[in-house]
């Protein structure tokens, strides 16, 4: 899923590891997240959007939408 | 027009070969001079005497765990050793502090491996009472190495314990398929033996082969 953590770490100036520290997780978690090569369990992505003050749509960026038939 | 303009991508990239490109000769290397000892001091001839292909196959595989282990219990012991082996960029001196205890346990279970793997290999050559010492040695470094796993599990975080997940869930399912194929081919008389020591090191290797993918995929080089 893509996501905007990098955007966000990087305008605060904070380095991956102080964002892991921050977030009580590894920095290979924090590298894995911005490189979308995994995508967190729902309770970090909430720690994550709280830690920015962000909603959390905002740091992840989905774009399934529903078809007319689901709306 | 021609630009002489770096690109940092391809450098990086450039260099990430070259590195792994060395570490394969490295490695080949280190393989050829430990064979060549080995012959020297001990004689391949007398280690080989009488053993099956299994049994080779798991000094073998003992021997690449002893290898891993090693350069796990190196990486944790020198944050020089640490920084030099890492290929992100955004990897600094903080994260040897938080790898360490990490590197450590997992170099001393796969030592456990290691000597399970050559208790288990050597076992079958032993006279009778050595035999009952061999499985309580065997047991005991089972216990000892369950006992690091769920250290190991504990100190995990969320990515670390999806890729073990990941990695047992798709091991399993390889291993239950192939395991049953091959338990079918014995059963029904095709000439295919199904020796436990067989199962254990396909089992071993299913799992490491699947483990080290899952763990590259992650980005966790």
């Amino acid at each position: 899923m893509e996501n905007r953590l990098k955007d966000l770490r990087t305008d605060r100036a904070w380095s991956q590891g102080e964002l892991a520290n921050r977030l009580g997780v590894s920095r290979q978690t924090i590298n894995a997240v911005e490189t979308d090569k995994y995508d967190p369990s729902l309770p970090l992505a909430l720690r994550m959007a709280k830690l920015f003050g962000v909603p959390v749509d905002t740091i992840f960026i989905d774009h399934w939408m529903p078809s007319k038939g689901e709306e | 027009m021609m630009t002489t303009e770096q690109n940092p991508v391809g450098d990086l990239k450039k260099n990430k070969s070259v590195k792994i490109a060395l570490q394969m000769i490295v490695g080949a290397a280190f393989g050829f001079v430990s064979m060549l000892a080995l012959d020297h001091f001990i004689g391949l001839d007398r280690i080989l005497d009488g053993t099956t292909g299994v049994t080779v196959a798991t000094m073998v595989m003992a021997f690449v765990f002893g290898v891993i282990g090693l350069i796990v219990l190196v990486m944790s012991s020198s944050r020089e050793i640490f920084m030099m082996n890492q290929t992100n960029a955004n990897a600094d001196a903080a994260d040897f502090d938080d790898m360490r205890p990490l590197l450590f346990w997992s170099a001393i279970g796969i030592f456990l491996y290691t000597a399970i793997l050559i208790l288990m290999a050597l076992a079958n050559n032993v006279a009778q009472g050595s035999q009952i010492t061999s499985f309580g040695a065997i047991v005991v470094l089972m216990v000892g190495q369950s006992a690091i796993s769920w250290h190991l599990w504990n100190r995990y975080d969320e990515l670390y314990r999806d890729v073990t997940k990941q990695s047992c869930a798709a091991a399993f399912v390889i291993i239950e398929f192939g395991f049953f194929i091959w338990a079918a081919a014995a059963i029904c008389g095709l000439g295919v033996t199904f020796d436990p020591l067989a199962v254990i090191v396909a089992m071993t290797g299913i799992y490491w082969t699947v483990a080290i993918w899952f763990t590259v995929r992650r980005g966790m080089t």
